[in-house]
Formats: C-alpha cells, sequence, structure tokens
C-alpha cells in the first residue's frame, strides 16, 4: 500500500501518490477536470460533472469503447477487477497502458471520469486505492477545502473560487461570496520567503498597501503559531494592488 | 474597508497573506470565522538535500514513449568558460560575457551602432545557487532536484522557475544547455 497525498478542488477529493503534482485545474465556469503528471508523464486526469439525471455508466463504458473499438492498432480489454462501482476498460498500446474508468456518485449526482496513464505496466493495487480515494465532498457539512498546489483552505461554502494564478513561486486564490458587491478573499502563498523577505513582516505590509490606502489600526495575533501582523485599512482602490512590495522569482536584470 | 493578515511560516519556508475587502463603512471588517489556512506541512514530494544529491527517486526512469519532458530533463547545462563571475559577499554576483562582434558592425555602421564588448548580467542569490548548479555535469532534472530540495519545494513547483531562468541564462550566454541522444 502506498502513502496517499490528497487534492480537493472544487468539492472534489483526489488521493494520489504525491510524486503526481496538479499540472491543471479546472476554472471556476469550467466542468470540473484536475491532471496530474510525475516529472516525466501525466499520469492521472479526473473529470467530474454534476447531473440532473441518473446516469447509466453501463452504457457510457459502452460508447466509449464502441469509439475505441474502430481505431484499428489499440489492444482493449474490459476491467473486471476495478473496486466497485467503478467500471472500465484498459487500453493497450506499444507505449504502455492506459486505465480509462467511470463511476456515478448516486448522492450527489456526480459523474466521473479518471484516467490514469501507465507507462510500462498497469499497478492494479495503486489504482484500485487512486480510484477508491476519490469521492465528492459538496454535501459533507457547510466548509468547503480547498487543497491543491501544496495550500490548505477550508471557507464556508458562500465563497466561490473566482480566480487562481498559480505563478512561479506565488500561488494567488481569490473566493468572492457575492456576486453583485465586490467583496473579494484573496489567499497568497508566496515561496522562498526566506531569500527575498529582507524587511519584517509589517514593514512589508505597510509597503504594499493599496493606492490610497490608509491603515486604521493594527495589532497581532497568532496563526497556527507564527505572529502574523493585522491591518484593518480604509483602501483606497478595493480592487488595488495586493503585492507589489516585492515577492519571489530569479529575475535576471541586465 | 479591507483587512490584511500575513504571516512566515519557517517550516515551509513561505509567506501566507490574506486580504479581506468589502464596501463598508464599519471599520472593523473581520474575516469569515470559517476561515481556516494550514501551513507547517511540507509535501510528500518535497525532497531533502541528501535524497537529491543520492540521485533518482522512486518514480524511475522511464522505458516507453509516452510523450515525456524526459529529453530536456536530461539535457545538461555549461557554464559558458569564457565569463567572468563576481561573487559580493552577500550571496549575489554579476556574471560578465564576453560579446562577439557583429560582422555587420564595420565603419561607417559602427560610428552610429555603439558595441559593448561584454554583457553583464546580474544574478540574486537564488540565481547564483542555480548558476553554480550548471557545472557540465548535472543534468537539467538534477540541478532542478536540488533546487527544489534547498528551497522546501516540489519538484514542479521549481521546475517552472529554475526553467525559465535557464532560459533566460542561455539568452544571454551564460549558459549552454547541451542534449543527450537516447541510449
Amino acid at each position: 500500500m502506498e502513502d496517499l497525498d490528497k487534492t480537493c478542488w472544487r468539492g472534489m477529493e483526489i488521493a494520489h501518490p504525491a510524486r503526481w503534482e496538479l499540472a491543471v485545474a479546472s476554472a471556476a465556469e469550467r466542468p470540473g477536470e484536475c491532471v496530474f503528471a510525475d516529472r516525466h508523464y501525466q499520469r492521472l486526469a479526473v473529470k467530474w460533472k454534476r447531473v440532473k439525471y441518473k446516469p447509466d455508466i453501463s452504457l457510457l463504458v459502452q460508447k466509449f469503447r464502441h469509439k475505441l473499438d474502430k481505431a484499428e492498432d489499440i489492444d482493449l480489454v474490459t476491467l473486471e477487477d476495478l473496486p466497485e462501482p467503478w467500471q472500465g476498460v484498459l487500453q493497450t498500446t506499444h507505449d504502455g497502458q492506459l486505465t480509462q474508468a467511470m463511476r456515478a456518485f448516486e448522492e450527489s449526482r456526480t459523474v466521473v471520469e479518471a484516467t490514469l496513464v501507465w507507462p510500462g505496466r498497469r499497478k492494479p493495487a495503486l489504482e484500485h486505492q487512486v480510484l477508491e480515494g476519490m469521492a465528492p465532498r459538496w454535501e459533507d457539512g457547510p466548509v468547503t477545502r480547498w487543497r491543491a498546489l501544496g495550500f490548505d483552505v477550508a471557507l464556508d461554502k458562500r465563497f466561490q473560487l473566482t480566480r487562481s494564478t498559480p505563478h512561479a513561486g506565488r500561488i494567488h486564490w481569490e473566493f468572492d461570496a457575492d456576486e453583485k458587491a465586490y467583496s473579494p478573499l484573496i489567499v497568497e502563498r508566496l515561496s522562498l520567503a526566506g531569500g527575498w523577505m529582507t524587511v519584517p513582516l509589517h514593514t512589508w505590509m505597510a509597503e504594499s498597501l493599496p493606492v490610497g490606502g490608509k491603515v486604521l489600526h493594527q495589532r497581532q495575533v497568532l496563526i497556527n503559531g507564527h505572529r502574523a501582523p493585522v491591518s484593518h485599512l480604509q483602501a483606497g482602490r478595493l480592487d488595488g494592488p495586493v503585492a507589489d512590495a516585492g515577492g519571489p522569482g530569479v529575475a535576471v536584470p541586465g | 474597508m479591507r483587512v490584511d493578515l500575513a504571516w512566515q511560516c519557517p517550516v515551509e519556508n513561505r509567506l501566507y497573506r490574506i486580504s479581506y475587502s468589502k464596501r463598508s463603512r464599519v471599520h472593523d471588517i473581520r474575516l469569515p470565522e470559517t476561515l481556516t489556512v494550514h501551513c507547517c506541512q511540507v509535501s510528500q514530494a518535497v525532497v531533502s538535500r541528501e535524497q537529491a544529491d543520492a540521485g533518482r527517486r522512486k518514480s524511475g526512469r522511464p522505458k516507453e514513449k509516452f510523450r515525456s519532458t524526459e529529453p530536456f530533463l536530461r539535457a545538461v547545462p555549461y557554464a559558458n568558460q569564457d565569463m567572468d563571475l563576481n561573487r559580493k559577499t552577500d550571496g549575489t554576483g554579476t556574471a560578465v560575457v564576453p560579446m562577439a562582434r557583429p560582422r555587420y558592425l564595420v565603419p561607417p555602421i559602427s560610428w552610429i551602432l555603439p558595441f559593448g564588448r561584454s554583457r553583464r548580467v546580474s544574478l540574486d542569490q537564488a540565481g547564483m545557487s542555480v548558476l553554480d548548479l550548471c557545472d557540465g555535469r548535472r543534468s537539467v532534472e538534477k540541478v532542478i532536484e536540488i533546487f527544489a530540495a534547498d528551497n522546501k519545494l516540489t519538484f514542479r513547483e521549481a521546475q517552472l522557475p529554475v526553467t525559465l531562468f535557464l532560459r533566460q541564462l542561455t539568452q544571454r550566454g551564460v549558459i549552454a544547455i547541451v542534449g543527450k541522444e537516447n541510449e
């Protein structure tokens, strides 16, 4: 049994080996999708969609199989050893093997399609673990968990992720609870802090104020055991810059 | 109104920042009570420097022919032998790369267009650490792996900035990347 890492994206929880890292994550208005890759290959692609009807997975797999049967050089086998109620097929090409599996989660009316890429030979034990570790978490309590790209955030369901920008060394997630009144909650994580952070934290925060911003009061709190300065400010522009005081990056001027 | 909050996590060597804005006249706006941001958890995908130096991890060498990033990762970066590297005490430095005179730069064109005999490239600490790893023995994969281990990053987190940086260095003539033929 391999120790698996977990990614939670837009209500879907996906278990995967830690060396398969998230390479693609779907935007807010698109159907759910996550693609994981190791150093050399894409390894796992998961797509999910909430549906109004009760889906017939056997029919979907049959249609999929029928489509692939037309291609000549693909060796296709229906998989009997997938964990219940997953159904799927195994494609063998001269490059390796591909498992394509589907299942429906009836309580949340969600159809999930998973594609696992096996360069070389398929590993059924790992495949079982990955497929069994996949589950929608929409109905689990009032809080949604977002866990991806090393970030782990829990937030009540009113807040929807409206923007995710993974820059080199900086991950920026923007949530919004109300579409009519712009009230963004921005959570950022900046890497290599020890290298570029040369001033005290409160000074750095003061330098990154939005245009026309005015600090009303400041205090200190403890977050996960770390001291965190909190500034309440009258923002000049609500959509003003959030981070202009520098950040990670390997700059090569000249 | 806006509330800003930031903290530095030494375990992860990362800085977290939360910013919540609201159109409100009340001065004391609060972050949502349900909000929790976990830190101090280094991903399993982060390797130590010893592991990075020791060699490949469990993912193994790919044997098959799916579309792969392997050819680039196996390429080896070489530092320019003719450049001068001036190191400063704070870990930063400047690389002075000699420039070849373009053939078209003859009088009278050279009277108008100035020509610098060398190009200066300033490097910060992270840049110098990556350049030091480009010794003609380590592959791009190894450079990324060591950079990731030193900075507590996962391989993929380090891959993008290091690859972009190597490209910039190549464009400026500081290094050359030599691909290896398939075995």
